[in-house]
């Protein structure tokens, strides 16, 4: 009986311990509260290039090393150096490995890395092929072709990412930014953001006679192909939905909420005036305007010269064709895709191209037709 | 946004030759995920299967090693072993071997025995009035042994033999025997960063499974020889599969602990 | 002979019960298995963050409170610290028939922050979806955000909680309730372990493999004409936001999750709280099933994955009983000699199978959660919460026992059961990760915080 009591007890214990790490745990987080939200978080474009100076500006404070000169100086924050300098202007394949602050302006040439963080107090030139962590620039900035970025630019003036950049994180003006071809990165945000070929011709919008469907509810009862009236059902608060693919060839007109069950494609010259949910592809037609939000969880196409005015999202790629413009009073648009987004050449928007994948500015052979006419006149 | 768990690429963008800084800046929880991979399903489902094969062939090894071990460990608490009888398991299987001791019916069982049932209901009593958590666990507890104490005393010659236990608790543990290795690879070697470190995890808790199988048994049996049949449906309940959920549990735990420290890095308590 | 036969009855009886248990929690089992490991290595997570301020439609934030004064200047000061355009902004904080000092902290408010118009209830029906009834006749907003007294919510708050109405096919979102009091007591702390579960693993997972989320009544909002075009508020059903929910889904909307939108609730620390708490959510999904099961089944725009979804979502609470009849029926076959002597190969896999895997499934989406929210110290409770859900069987089954007994008498159920407030007045809003805690905003709109103890 004793020996089954002790093995009674060494038994209770090893169950036990089973529970004993769950116990310490307690008694050790008992009566502390949660602090794992950050309750004064508030979503900014351009974040990373405030958050950046707002360091920058405390870290600057330190005591400047004792060999620091009036041309270049030292400030040693503890495990990283942070030089300052009057301006700057580097050679051919210069490399930088400490953070670095230029009062004036900023110029490299071609294949410098800089693999700390950059901040300009002037202007930058960034010389071809270069690669940098970061770059926060108070002037305007010029990412000439080739330009890697691992992380995000932030310009307070004019940012000019010249053709085949790569910017792996967000790129932000406060003025504007001009995305030249073949150029990469996961966000642009300006109050305008250009691609290469801007021109205006705002002649191009305009039904130009043609047909003209109104939907969810047509204005008379004439057939119209590729449309079932049966398949429309009134959802409720100004709410249609479409229970199945709509694939038009005329105009359309949409004049009130609608959820497509399936693809949709509209004509050159539609006009949609209200919100507009997918669930299949979505082509909109030649000098289109899109009024209101438009949503599609696959791939979005907006064709030549369409205008749109409010948020465009995309769960699959969306391209931009050439002659886009998105402009809106008083709030930016915004166009965000989970898969690619490809933005064609004169293109404007005011405001935000986003992808989960990456923004591409994309030649097309419109480009090179147009560049050869030019040349010839 | 994905973390890289590639431990010798500090580059995001996966160049070469061009050393960065602050490259392991951490999403944010709302994104984040680990890379589960087809690979990695692929390993899992070898691992398990492998494991599970392993336990299938050698069943009756394994069954009678925990025997061996069991036998060991009654030997440690006292508990007299007459032999062990062959029984039968599964239909297709060699028999397994099970201990042979005496379980005195109830009315064969001393008075302190049945005090004993008194006392366990106090406890569960009073623990369910002081962690209030507890109580409905604790009330189920006490239901069974109030059913046991009812059932035995209507029939005071009910009798369960040690084999008969022996044999339903091989059954239902090697099946758990058998299935371990499935559950362990989807919670321990899917989300696991070290392929090595989630099969050290597998194999663990399959080593501890049948240790802690052993463990459990003798003392199961050990409560019957001593106090009959009263406890018999509370030990059921208590140190069956309910004891095998929580030292998989206990594991779990565990592992998420270190798995979450390494990829997302030690931050202060409640902020983790 | 008689007896014999008895026997063998019994022995059908509880092999048929344990083969519907396994069939009934595996279902589950696959389904916790699938929400786990789908949100585990979600790569492109469904939400409309990179839109947060691109989507500024016009909100009305409620925000029903009965004797809230404890909480209640800390919800009215966060909703005017957010970030969002005053002119676009209409906060209505409901007094409904306080008897404490929550009136005239409400009316302070009103006083000093054009945006806030206090409603004062003073008599009418109780409970908060009479509450919001009348608070929806002043709304002004195409927007309404739920806020419940106790929650504190970001600055950034209503902006990420707006942004996904800019899909007309949303009609309510919901955002992420975090536990702040979790060290409150092992309850609360094991309660946060299952807040990150359902939010972080199942939220997100339904959400992202296009089923709809769970609109919960708070840290939330639904689109007024969706709203009005299902009929409104519906004042006799306890989980208001349940029912919503699936008004909203047999009317062709969605509800959005928005991971990204956290907010700090309290739970509860005592056992009775919760309990009640839990009364009142399963005697409320319950309703909902029964009222709601046909028409899902009927729905045709509703794909058939869909249906199962939704059903499996309403019926989650009937689990409970379900286990406790595959217990109480393995007890029975454990017992009766004559079971064991038949091969119950198939049965005794299942019976063991479910024990071990269906029941660690809702541990395992538990373990995904923290592992993604690199909540490391909170995992190692794990143990302790065995306790809890056994604790949450009984209650659950309680629960059911007089649903069902009431409806088929018909008495009354439960009444509206609010959770008591344990935080203390003027204690401002918990500190951020940083140790930062809000104070003000200057006039250009840029926000200032300070370290806890600059005061």
């Amino acid at each position: 009986m004793l020996a089954f009591l002790l093995f009674s007890l060494i038994f209770s214990l090893i169950y036990y311990m089973h529970f004993h790490v769950a116990v310490t745990t307690w008694r050790r987080l008992r009566g502390q509260a949660s602090g794992e939200l950050d309750t004064s978080y508030v979503r900014l474009e351009d974040y990373f290039g405030q958050s950046f100076r707002a360091k920058m500006k405390s870290w600057l404070q330190l005591p400047k090393d004792p060999a620091s000169t009036e041309l270049l100086s030292m400030v040693d924050k503890g495990g990283e150096k942070i030089f300052i300098a009057r301006q700057a202007n580097y050679p051919i394949s210069h490399e930088e490995e400490e953070m670095l602050v230029v009062d004036g302006d900023f110029l490299c040439g071609s294949h410098c890395s800089f693999n700390k963080e950059l901040l300009v107090r002037q202007d930058c030139v960034v010389g071809p092929s270069s690669e940098l962590q970061a770059l926060a620039v108070d002037g305007t900035a010029r990412l000439n072709p080739g330009t890697k970025v691992r992380r995000w630019v932030d310009s307070h003036g004019f940012l000019d990412i010249r053709g085949n950049c790569k910017i792996q994180s967000r790129a932000t003006s406060r003025a504007s930014i001009r995305f030249g071809p073949g150029s990469q990165a996961q966000s642009l945000f300006a109050p305008e953001v250009a691609t290469q070929g801007r021109r205006e011709d705002k002649s191009k919008w305009g039904t130009n006679g043609h047909r003209v469907v109104e939907l969810p509810v047509p204005a008379d009862d004439a057939a119209i192909e590729g449309f079932n009236p049966r398949k429309m059902v009134y959802m409720g608060g100004g709410c249609y939905r479409y229970d199945g693919s709509l694939k038009l060839d005329a105009a359309v007109h949409i004049t009130k909420p609608l959820i497509v069950r399936g693809d949709f494609h509209c004509a050159a010259s539609s006009f949609i005036e209200a919100d507009m949910k997918v669930s299949g592809s979505v082509f909109i037609g030649d000098a289109s305007i899109v009024k209101a939000n438009l949503v599609s969880e696959g791939d979005m196409i907006l064709s030549h010269a369409v205008f749109f005015q409010g948020i465009l999202h995309s769960s699959g790629s969306m391209r931009l064709r050439h002659g886009v413009r998105g402009l809106r009073e008083g709030v930016p648009v915004a166009a965000h895709a989970n898969g690619p987004l490809l933005v064609e050449s004169n293109c404007v928007i005011n405001g935000k191209l986003s992808s989960t994948k990456f923004v591409q500015a994309v030649v097309t052979p419109v480009d090179w037709f147009e560049s050869e006419n030019s040349k010839s006149v | 946004m994905v973390v890289r768990l590639k431990t010798g690429s500090p580059n995001p963008s996966g160049d070469s030759g061009r050393r960065t800084r602050r490259v392991a800046i951490y999403p944010h929880r709302s994104v984040r995920s680990l890379p589960v991979t087809a690979t990695r399903l692929v390993v899992a489902l070898l691992v398990s299967a492998i494991l599970c094969g392993f336990t299938a062939y050698y069943a009756i090894e394994l069954m009678s090693l925990h025997g061996r071990i069991a036998h060991s460990l009654m030997g440690f608490a006292g508990i007299p072993v007459k032999g062990w009888e062959a029984v039968s398991v599964f239909p297709g299987l060699q028999p397994a071997s099970a201990p042979m001791t005496e379980i005195p019916a109830f009315s064969a069982v001393t008075d302190w025995a049945r005090m004993l049932v008194i006392a366990a209901i106090v406890i569960l009593l009073l623990v369910s009035r002081r962690y209030v958590l507890t109580r409905n666990l604790a009330g189920f507890l006490m239901f069974l042994l109030i059913c046991s104490a009812i059932v035995n005393s209507v029939n005071p010659d009910l009798t369960f033999t040690s084999q008969t236990f022996g044999q339903i608790w091989l059954r239902g543990e090697m099946l758990v025997w058998l299935l371990l290795p499935w559950v362990a690879s989807l919670l321990f070697l899917v989300p696991q960063p070290n392929v090595a470190e989630g099969i050290f995890w597998v194999l663990m808790v399959q080593v501890y499974g049948v240790l802690f199988s052993a463990l459990r048994m003798v003392f199961c049996l050990g409560v019957l020889h001593h106090t009959g049949l009263l406890f018999l449906p509370l030990i059921w309940f208590g140190m069956g599969t309910l004891s095998d959920l929580l030292f998989l549990l206990f594991f779990y735990s565990v592992s998420v602990y270190r798995t979450s420290g390494r990829v997302w890095g030690f931050r202060s308590t409640w902020q983790s | 002979m008689g007896i014999q036969i008895n026997m063998a009855i019994l022995v059908l009886i509880a092999r048929c019960c344990v083969l519907f248990t396994v069939l009934v929690l595996t279902i589950y089992a696959i389904r916790h298995y699938w929400m786990g490991f789908s949100r585990l290595k979600l790569r492109n997570p469904k939400d409309m963050n990179e839109l947060v301020g691109f989507m500024m439609p016009r909100i009305t934030v409620m925000v029903p409170m009965h004797n809230e004064e404890k909480v209640a200047a800390d919800v009215l000061q966060a909703l005017v610290d957010c970030d969002y355009d005053w002119s676009r902004l209409q906060i209505i904080a409901i007094n409904d028939r306080s008897t404490d000092g929550t009136r005239a902290i409400v009316d302070r408010y009103a006083e000093k922050y054009p945006i806030i118009q206090p409603l004062h209830r003073d008599s009418g029906q109780g409970g908060k979806p009479a509450a919001l009834i009348d608070a929806t006749q002043m709304a002004t907003g195409e927007i309404i955000l739920l806020f419940d007294a106790d929650y504190i919510p970001g600055r950034a708050m209503l902006k990420m909680l707006a942004a996904p109405f800019a899909d007309i096919e949303v009609g309510a979102v919901m955002g992420r309730v975090v536990p702040h009091n979790v060290g409150g007591s092992l309850l609360a702390g094991l309660l946060s372990l299952e807040r990150a579960a359902g939010y972080q693993s199942a939220q997100q997972s339904r959400f992202n493999n296009g089923f709809t989320a769970q609109f919960g009544g708070t840290v939330g909002g639904v689109r007024m004409s969706a709203l009005r075009a299902i009929g409104g508020w519906d004042a006799s059903s306890l989980t208001e936001d349940t029912d919503l929910t699936f008004r909203l889904l047999l009317n062709g909307w969605r509800v959005a999750y928005v991971n990204r939108a956290e907010c700090y609730e309290e739970v509860p620390i005592s056992w009775l709280v919760r309990r009640r708490q839990l009364v009142r959510w399963v005697t409320g999904h319950t309703e909902c099933l029964h009222k709601y099961w046909p028409r899902i089944l009927a729905a045709n725009f509703l794909s058939r994955m869909e249906k199962i979804d939704a059903l499996l979502l309403l019926a989650m609470y009937l689990t409970a009983p379900v286990m406790v009849l595959g217990w109480l029926a393995s007890l029975v076959l454990f017992f009766v000699e004559s079971a064991h002597e038949v091969p119950i190969l198939a049965i005794a896999m299942g019976f063991v199978g479910y024990q071990l895997f269906a029941n660690q499934a809702t541990f395992m989406e538990i373990g995904v959660a923290c592992m993604l929210d690199g909540s490391r110290e909170r995992m190692l409770l794990m143990p302790l919460n065995i306790l809890n859900f056994f604790a949450s069987t009984g209650a659950i089954c309680n629960a059911l026992m007089r649903f069902y007994w009431r409806k088929l008498w018909g008495n009354d159920g439960p009444g509206w059961d609010k959770t008591k407030r344990t935080r203390e007045p003027g204690a401002g809003g918990p500190e951020n990760g940083n140790g930062l805690r809000i104070v003000g905003r200057t006039s250009n709109g840029l926000y200032f915080s300070q370290k806890a103890g600059e005061e």
